[in-house]
């Protein structure tokens, strides 16, 4: 029985002899949202594309439910492992519903149409993330948040039970943020998403998150809770920054400087 | 890019405007026919074809009818090379003219012509392999971690006169053209061009479906369990057969390529399951529609759909050129 468990073993990668990731290795929690951290360039997103067969290791392998994802067709990878990428790009005419119909391209066949089950889930993934009103508009009619919201329903569609999600707030304003990162939140807790994902923002990686990962030059500085993770030694050590961390109300939270 | 207003539905429109231009492109076949110095009437052009031998209408089925046909199966092939190259190269103004393909396949179909003149065929497939060879060094070029869209014109553009240039240097000034455009087209060309029209065409309507997932960045199509690199490859090849077989049996024409899928969209919107067909119909039309009118509007001197499409298509280009601020920035 598969049970979605994702080890990073031992991963190395450099880009044009420059190294970005030196033997990282950790265990994402399954069930769980953990979020990787780390100042610009320390290889968050790289990680992220290493462990979405988008890119090869230079050394070290990816394993899901113990087997070296190198060796797992894109195909079957895509039924159980989707990405929200950072840089989206669709045609300006393309609906919502055609969008998050290319959901369920993994599952799709050349010689039988759309079934029943591809239109329940395509409906499905719209109501989870809240776009039902919105499913016939061309995505050039769309706010960003809007936009964001149709390609993480589109993720929702493959049915899968990882779902990576790369700096999933970047572009939006604070409204959408926060329903986006609500949203992950409620999927996780709803259906027991296993969730990856990059953040910048400090704050919202120590609300939204079960487990926290901090990346320095290529390597796991720091993993764990997030109350146990923050600290202002470990955000010095990642971003060169001497930053306060208070506590209130059993959580701790970083006051932007 | 903007589509026209929504008004309509989308199935009604489309299938307003297969229809129009289904019966545009009919029409426009017989005026072709009929048309020219050698002037017959519909009657006569019906009794001719399918009732009675007439020496005017056999004479027109010898010469003028081969013509129309390479131009609608050219036109149809070169809209269709831009359409998948646009979508390969994510790029609105690739166009196989503009970036050095019909130019390499230009060259190595004269090398074809002069080295192997006998051997019936041989040109398409030179064509096919100096137009590929043209495609890589483009695609190689251009490539700095990821292709960049003005890059690939840049490039394309040299590629196109260095292969241009050694054109004209081997085989005389005339501009690249294997043949001297649509000008006595014979069944033999339009034969070999039916054979590889009969290769690429179903070949692109089966890859259709593949091209709308170019449009997505690459990591979200292979997200989706698509292998963009495969993908971009083999509609590439088919662009670059389509381009080169036209090439090889009609010349370089410019714009063609370019215009017909930017109408297309504008018409169909940019699903590749109807736009491919569509454009294919649109591009058939256009070449054919310029091919007529360049016979008939200076008669009995007749301007070459080339340049007629360069007239047209370089102030399009332009126009182009000037919203592509939001191309580069994609």
């Amino acid at each position: 029985m598969a049970n979605n468990r994702l080890i990073v073993e031992n991963i190395s990668f450099s880009y044009g002899g420059r190294p970005v990731l030196r033997g990282v290795s950790f265990e994402v929690k399954t069930g769980k949202v953990t979020t990787l951290i780390g100042a610009n360039a320390c290889g968050k997103t790289t990680l992220l594309l290493l462990m979405t067969k988008n890119l090869k290791p230079d050394g070290g392998r990816v394993l899901l439910d113990g087997r070296d994802i190198a060796g797992i067709r894109l195909r079957d990878f895509a039924r159980k492992a989707a990405v929200v990428h950072q840089k989206t790009a669709a045609p300006d005419d393309l609906s919502v519903e055609k969008l998050v119909a290319y959901g369920r391209t993994p599952h799709a066949s050349a010689l039988r149409g759309r079934t029943a089950a591809d239109r329940e889930m395509i409906a499905w993934a719209m109501k989870a993330a809240g776009i039902t009103d919105i499913a016939a508009q061309p995505l050039g009619a769309l706010s960003g948040g809007q936009r964001q919201l149709a390609f993480i329903a589109m993720a929702l569609a493959q049915g899968a039970k990882l779902l990576f999600l790369d700096e999933p707030t970047t572009f939006l304003d604070i409204r959408y943020q926060v329903e986006t990162l609500r949203l992950i939140r409620e999927l996780n807790a709803r259906l027991g998403l296993t969730v990856l994902m990059v953040l910048h923002d400090i704050n919202q990686a120590i609300v939204y998150s079960d487990e926290v990962i901090g990346l320095k030059d290529g390597s796991v500085l720091t993993r764990g809770a997030p109350g146990e993770v923050i600290t202002e030694d470990a955000l010095f050590a990642m971003y060169g920054l001497r930053l306060p961390v208070r506590e209130d109300g059993g959580r701790v939270w970083v006051p932007p400087v | 890019m903007k589509v026209l207003p929504q008004k309509i539905p989308l199935l009604w429109r489309r299938s307003l405007a297969c229809a129009v231009l289904g019966l545009l492109t009919f029409g426009l076949f017989f005026t072709a026919l009929k048309s020219g110095s050698l002037s017959v009437t519909w009657d006569e052009l019906r009794r001719g074809l399918f009732v009675a031998y007439d020496p005017r209408v056999a004479a027109i089925y010898d010469l003028r009818f081969p013509r129309v046909v390479v131009a609608l199966l050219a036109g149809g092939m070169l809209a269709l090379s831009g359409l998948f190259l646009q979508a390969a190269l994510r790029n609105p103004l690739a166009d196989p003219g503009i970036i050095g393909i019909a130019g390499g396949a230009a060259f190595a179909a004269s090398l074809a012509g002069a080295l192997f003149p006998m051997l019936y065929f041989s040109k398409p497939i030179f064509a096919f392999m100096g137009g590929m060879l043209a495609f890589l060094l483009i695609y190689r070029l251009a490539w700095k971690g990821s292709l960049d869209p003005v890059r690939i014109i840049l490039v394309g553009v040299a590629v196109s006169a260095v292969f241009t240039g050694l054109s004209a240097a081997l085989f005389g000034p005339a501009i690249a053209a294997p043949g001297s455009g649509l000008i006595q087209r014979s069944w033999s060309d339009a034969r070999q061009l039916a054979l590889c029209a009969a290769g690429g065409i179903p070949a692109a309507l089966l890859l259709a479906p593949v091209c709308d997932f170019m449009a997505l960045e690459d990591r979200t199509a292979r997200g989706l369990g698509i292998n963009a690199d495969l993908a971009r490859g083999l509609i590439s090849v088919v662009a670059v057969i389509l381009a080169a077989a036209a090439t090889a049996i009609i010349g370089t024409v410019g714009f063609l390529a370019l215009i017909a899928p930017h109408m297309a969209r504008r018409i169909v919107g940019s699903d590749h399951r109807i736009l491919t067909p569509f454009t294919l119909l649109l591009g058939a039309f256009i070449l054919l529609a310029a091919d007529t009118l360049g016979r008939v509007i200076a008669a009995p001197v007749e301007i070459p759909a080339a340049v007629l499409m360069n007239v047209v298509g370089g102030p399009f280009f332009i126009i182009l050129l000037r919203k592509g601020g939001r191309i580069g920035k994609q």
